[in-house]
């Protein structure tokens, strides 16, 4: 799986650019797998200059991104395995709504209905403004929870294929989704529908 | 069955196939109430323009994600560019 280089760029030996093709990347994903975002870019420094000095490893069976990657998620399990603090817990320990508004009341209705929303969806999928507050709400979502959802909506990952790239379980990935499609039907409501 | 019980169904159909059990009370509950009835056709709506969307326009919603910060691509440059002139 690629993920956010979509189209797989020939091995450069100018490691700087690997910063500039791969590093947004390796960031996204590594803040589907934690929150603190110092942690998650100091992860990504360490992958790449472990890249560099391993780089003869590299076999060319796997794509380059994939195999950065790999890096990533030995560093991430390491860090795991130094530092089980609160601060940096896996979001596997989350169920609750504690970095979002929860949408429902104690008794389990909803706090605010969903509205209906007026909209002809072949002129929707020509509105390129449209699309740009699509864009907004899932960059205002956190970014576990975006990240899920572009693998699966946008890449039509498939639910196993997700849990193995991210070492989380078939419900929490669920769970993730879940909370997506909460958190962009109440952005696109407020923002567009309104 | 609540509206939170009935919209993670109403998610998860996505899914998975949901059990006889499951799809009797959701389609009760969406039968009663129009907040989820709204909800589930949000939940059409979108999966209906993420799969006709063109290429081009979902790539660009794509690309507009996380992005490494100015000052930490500039150290990770130099701290690269510092090991390559090592032996
Ligand atoms: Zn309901």
């Amino acid at each position: 799986m690629t993920m956010e280089v979509t189209e797989e760029q020939v091995q450069s030996q100018d490691p700087a650019e690997w910063v500039d093709l791969y590093g947004d990347m390796l960031l996204s994903y590594a803040l589907s797998r934690m929150r603190d975002r110092d942690i998650a870019e100091d992860l990504v420094q360490e992958t790449f200059l472990v890249a560099w000095k391993t780089r003869d490893n590299f076999a060319g069976r796997s794509l380059f991104s994939t195999w950065l990657v790999s890096i990533l998620r030995h560093k991430i399990a390491d860090h795991y395995r130094r530092d089980t603090s609160r601060a940096t817990q896996a979001y596997d320990a989350w169920e609750d709504w504690q970095e979002t508004e929860p949408p429902f009341s104690k008794t389990g209705k909803w706090s605010l209905s969903p509205k209906s929303w007026s909209a002809s969806p072949e002129e929707l999928l020509e509105n390129r403004e449209f699309w740009k507050v699509v864009a907004g709400c899932l960059g205002d979502m956190p970014a576990h929870l975006a990240y899920v959802f572009r693998l699966r909506e946008f890449k039509s990952a498939k639910t196993k294929d997700i849990c193995s790239l991210l070492d989380i379980s078939t419900s929490n990935v669920s769970v993730r989704l879940h909370r997506a499609r909460l958190l962009i039907r109440k952005c696109l409501e407020e923002k567009w529908f309104a | 069955m609540d509206c939170k019980k009935a919209t993670r169904l109403l998610s998860d159909a996505e899914e998975r196939e949901l059990t006889a059990r499951e799809r009797f009370g959701l389609r009760f509950h969406v039968l009663i109430c129009t907040a989820c009835r709204r909800f589930q056709s949000q939940l059409q709506l979108l999966r209906h323009l993420l799969s006709h969307a063109t290429p081009k326009m979902l790539a660009s919603v794509y690309a507009s994600g996380v992005r490494l910060s100015d000052s930490r691509r500039q150290k990770i440059k130099d701290l690269l560019w510092q090991a390559t002139q090592e032996p």
